[in-house]
């Protein structure tokens, strides 16, 4: 009994210091929060960023520049404030701690004062409270809570008014409003096949069999020219043609500008210029590209209610067909030896960006897809080639939709929906200009110092053994893509001299020799083949299994890229001028 | 890398609002003889230290499991407290925490251009998985925020019912203004007001760190004030917890309704059983519970008309849209380019365009949000309406976060209890 009275008395003294030490410490915690809080209320009363007596110090110092006693009183009004500023923080750190410690102490004291009173659980005395009238007072809680809620917001947008709404907002709504119907706007294949909306027309291949063209023009004299512009700036990349309106883009080292114009008169609906996206790995140096590439030698593409322009320096920039800006980003600086000259695609609703860059040890070069009204990436492939001129066309064989694809040492297709690789042959070495084409099923691809590759591209993995047709190595070109109305391909050297092939059997028909080279890609209208050399002299050549020239027709400036067919007429870009010919 | 990236992107994101709590100077703008010292950048964490957290976070949440539903005691939880005050309070500093996830998660849907690192994901997703098997027992020793308020209570008195219910609302609205800004990519709102996070850090806003102090001096008689009536991922585990399968049994066997739990919840959890029905009240219930499910639409239809009136206008304050007005004023000659909005060199109409749209995002989260207020008000009072039978003392499995104390006032639980410790059979 004697030793319970003890302990008892024990933990009644023991409890007793515990709660003077709690005591003691909670005084400690409130004086620490008082001096906080009160050094935290004083230090609001001066903005240390916008420290008044400064800036009417600097207000003064632009009238006095040379006043050094102002200076002065500036760097020390300047020193006094970082003073306070760097007291203040070392000050509330300080605090912070010492209030951490007060409240462990009161913490622990608290919970040990429990520990010695523990109170045992014990059943209450009163009655249950009846669930149903704590529902009900919970009921009239919610409501008044409700009304209270609902009157306070009322108050508080009558405080706030209405704001004018800015100008902008109603143009700005109208240009989403149309993107946002564009959202998921996929082009209809026959209207897409009756434009020009890519390079070298609707299936990449430069082939039109049932047109008829103009052959017939001379610049100099205005016979068959209907209209001619001269864009700002200058550019390699060929028109496309929508409907009533044709497109191109130009840039020089510091601008970037897609242009519109109507294609019955020739002015100018829109020009819009692409600046201000920031590139990350841009580095200091400026872009440096080849002459014979320059800025803009990309073709734009369209689905006939955007267009899509790419530059040299990895701009990419969507508008609407009437101008109005749907997104633009960077794709980073293209890592290219002579300047990114890939032309844009479009399968459905995407933009597919064949970027090949530098070097294959260095993973760089990839197929994208992006989404056509928002930019975004839908799928990405890496690609085992280098740098690359080519652009991709995109086919339909047996059933199977794919994007065939050249660049050294490889042709590689793949599928459009997923980027997934389909089947590769490995035919093609050193800078892969040209493009590939399709003709009645065989992929034909080319490259100078390699072969001539007719391939059928229905196999999977790699079919270098076994799908291709036949290879030849004569007239190879370095720049201009093939020409194939399914009878014969058509490769035109790096002098200017075509060469003919048979297209099933790759025997080899004829060649002839020019003097001027070429650089611009021929096109096939009917069954005449147009090959414009860089004097800007057209040639007709009979597509035929032997040569024959029909005439020629000159625009009176150097041509590098490849006229552009819609509605009877033919859009030639020349160095300084797009003309558009036929007849009124 | 790219995921080492994202993560500092959301670091910095998250740490944006105290950031600016703690105010820099610009240097001087004047030249003097002063060097500025080599400015000294923290060690970046190293990438797989996130996924550690996750991995102790993961691990915590088993022992808190085991705790919580075999173990039953409430020393083993205190230690686990513990521990999570240190690791994921101080070691940690706070961050990432599932609360703050949350915001992550809203910005990652309504905007695509965000990308979720897996890290956050799994701090969001994981308390509710855990959840979904044995509520929450995250709430019961994992959360530092709510470790840190446990640490605290001492004298726990009873909240009145009515006041329960009403600020039992506050952390939906919480939710709300929380997702409603992190989807409008104006702030994280629950990171910054975040209470005890400044104690954690040991440094921050002056005016959070009162507010925590004063949370947890309220802490010392409320259990878990922000637990119960702020912290906006208690709703989303009150949604999950009741499905759990396995929830907190006061008793392992049978009640005997000897009422001595009845005070032992510090936080409101334990329901006692309910009288037998009253038939006269029967047809009056039923009418009010039919008129306040036919009036949620009007209320819904009323709080979205004041949620896009009252939170529309806030748009022009957003910085992109003043940014937009300015460069409109300047362009119509009636404003200066204090803005140096010409000098940014920044094409025009895309600049119009995005404040055109956060304008309407603002519209349309107004909307929301009122609606979505106007649900937590009409619904509480349908809950409220709905009479449930009880025939013993039972644990809100939505509002109890496994704190134990029950089990220890129970005499059933704790005869089980020793009967294990002893090695004999339980009482049948």
């Amino acid at each position: 009994m004697m030793h319970q009275t003890a302990t008892e008395s024990y933990q009644e003294l023991l409890y007793h210091t515990v709660l003077r030490t709690v005591l003691v410490a909670a005084c400690f915690v409130l004086l620490v929060s008082g001096i906080i809080s009160a050094r935290y209320l004083n230090r609001q009363l001066v903005d240390p960023l916008q420290p008044a007596r400064i800036q009417a110090l600097r207000g003064q110092l632009a009238n006095a520049a040379n006043d050094e006693t102002l200076k002065s009183q500036i760097r020390q009004e300047d020193v006094r404030i970082r003073d306070a500023y760097f007291r203040y923080t070392d000050f509330m750190h300080e605090g912070m701690w010492l209030l951490l410690g007060g409240m462990v102490v009161v913490v622990v004291g608290l919970k040990t004062a429990g520990q010695l009173r523990r109170r045992l659980p014990y059943p209450p005395r009163v009655d249950l409270d009846d669930p149903r009238v704590l529902a009900t007072y919970g009921r009239r809680a919610v409501l008044t809570f409700g009304v209270v809620l609902g009157i306070g917001a009322a108050g508080f947008i009558i405080q706030l008014g209405h704001p004018q709404p800015p100008l902008y907002l109603t143009q700005a709504r109208q240009v989403l409003q149309s993107a946002a119907a564009l959202q998921h706007y996929v082009p209809d294949p026959h209207e897409y096949a009756k434009n020009w909306p890519r390079f070298r027309g609707p299936d990449g291949t430069g082939f039109l069999p049932d047109v008829t063209a103009p052959t017939g023009w001379d610049v100099a004299t205005k016979r068959g020219v209907v209209w001619s512009v001269e864009p700002s700036l200058p550019g390699k990349n060929s028109p496309i043609v929508w409907g009533n309106r044709v497109f191109i883009s130009g840039a020089d080292e510091h601008k970037r500008m897609v242009y519109c114009y109507d294609a019955q008169r020739g002015t100018a609906l829109w020009e819009k210029s692409v600046e201000g996206l920031s590139c990350q790995d841009a580095g200091t140096e400026p872009l440096q590209v080849m002459e014979d590439t320059g800025y803009a030698a990309p073709t734009m593409t369209t689905d006939g209610r955007r267009v899509y322009a790419m530059f040299a320096n990895g701009d990419l920039a969507c508008f609407t067909t009437d101008g109005a800006p749907v997104w633009a980003k960077n794709m980073g600086r293209p890592v290219n030896t002579y300047g990114h000259a890939t032309s844009l695609v479009m399968y459905r609703n995407r933009l597919i960006l064949q970027f090949d860059q530098a070097g294959v040890e260095e993973h760089k070069s990839a197929l994208l897809a992006l989404d056509a009204a928002t930019g975004n990436l839908v799928w990405q492939t890496k690609r085992p080639v280098p740098n690359s001129w080519s652009t991709p066309i995109i086919i339909t064989e047996k059933g199977r939709t794919q994007i065939v694809t050249c660049g050294s040492p490889f042709v590689i297709a793949y599928d459009p929906d997923s980027g997934e690789e389909c089947w590769r042959v490995e035919c093609l070495g050193g800078d892969v200009a040209p493009s590939p084409i399709f003709a009645d099923g065989l992929v034909y691809a080319v490259n100078t110092g390699s072969n001539l590759a007719a391939i059928r591209p229905d196999g999977q993995g790699d079919v270098t053994k076994s799908h291709v047709s036949w290879l030849a190595q004569e007239g190879l070109p370095d720049i201009v893509s093939p020409v194939s109305d399914g009878h014969i391909v058509l490769l035109i050297g790096t002098d200017g001299s075509p060469t003919c092939y048979d297209a099933k059997t790759g025997v080899k028909l004829w060649t002839h020799s020019y003097t001027v080279p070429s650089r611009a890609t021929p096109v096939i209208f009917g069954r005449t083949i147009y090959l414009t050399d860089t004097t800007g002299v057209t040639h007709f050549l009979t597509a035929d299994k032997v040569f024959a020239e029909q005439g020629t027709a000159q625009v009176g400036e150097p041509v590098e890229t490849t006229p552009a067919y819609a509605n009877g007429r033919l859009y030639i870009r020349g160095k300084q001028h797009l003309f558009c010919i036929g007849s009124r | 890398m790219h995921l080492r990236r994202l993560l500092s992107c959301v670091s910095l994101f998250i740490l944006m609002p105290l950031a600016w709590g703690v105010e820099r100077f610009p240097p001087p703008e004047f030249s003097t003889d002063y060097r500025l010292p080599r400015l000294l950048l923290p060690a970046f964490r190293p990438e797989y230290l996130a996924y550690l957290d996750v991995a102790v976070l993961a691990l915590a949440l088993g022992v808190a499991i085991w705790l919580v539903h075999t173990r039953r005691r409430q020393r083993g939880i205190m230690f686990l407290l513990l521990f999570s005050i240190l690791y994921f309070g101080f070691y940690r500093r706070g961050c990432v925490c599932s609360i703050g996830a949350i915001q992550n998660v809203a910005l990652a849907i309504f905007n695509h251009d965000y990308a979720l690192p897996v890290t956050v994901a799994a701090f969001f997703l994981l308390p509710l998985a855990t959840a979904l098997f044995a509520g929450r027992v995250f709430c019961a020793g994992v959360c530092p925020l709510g470790a840190v308020q446990e640490a605290v209570l001492w004298r726990p008195i009873k909240v009145p019912a009515w006041l329960e219910h009403l600020l039992g609302m506050l952390p939906y609205l919480y939710l709300g203004v929380g997702v409603l800004f992190a989807a409008l990519g104006t702030r994280f709102f629950i990171c910054a007001y975040d209470p005890f996070i400044p104690l954690y850090r040991l440094n921050g806003p002056a005016n959070i760190l009162i507010f925590g102090g004063v949370l947890l001096i309220i802490g010392l008689f409320v259990g878990r004030p922000y637990c119960r009536f702020l912290c906006p991922y208690g709703v989303l585990l009150r949604w999950v917890a009741p499905l759990a399968r396995w929830k907190v049994r006061i008793t392992p066997t049978t009640c005997v309704q000897c009422r001595l739990c009845e005070d032992a919840c510090p936080y409101g959890a334990i329901h006692p059983p309910t009288p037998p029905p009253n038939p006269a009240l029967r047809h009056e219930g039923k009418m009010r519970l039919a008129l306040a499910i036919i009036a949620l639409p009007v209320l819904l239809a009323l709080g979205g008309w004041l949620g896009y009136r009252g939170i529309a206008p806030l748009a022009y304050q957003d910085p992109l849209v003043i940014q937009a007005n300015a460069l409109q004023a300047q362009e119509a000659g009636t404003g200066s380019d204090a803005a140096g909005i010409s000098r940014a060199e920044k094409p025009v109409a895309p600049l119009y365009l995005q404040a055109a749209v956060q304008i309407s995002r603002y519209q349309f989260g107004g909307i929301l949000f009122g609606a979505w207020v106007a649900l937590v008000i009409g619904g509480k009072f349908i809950v409220l309406s709905i009479r449930r039978r009880r025939l013993e003392y039972e644990a809100d499995a939505a509002a109890c976060v496994g704190c134990t104390r029950c089990y220890q006032s129970c005499p059933m639980s704790a005869q089980r209890t020793n009967s294990a410790t002893e090695g004999t059979a339980p009482p049948a």
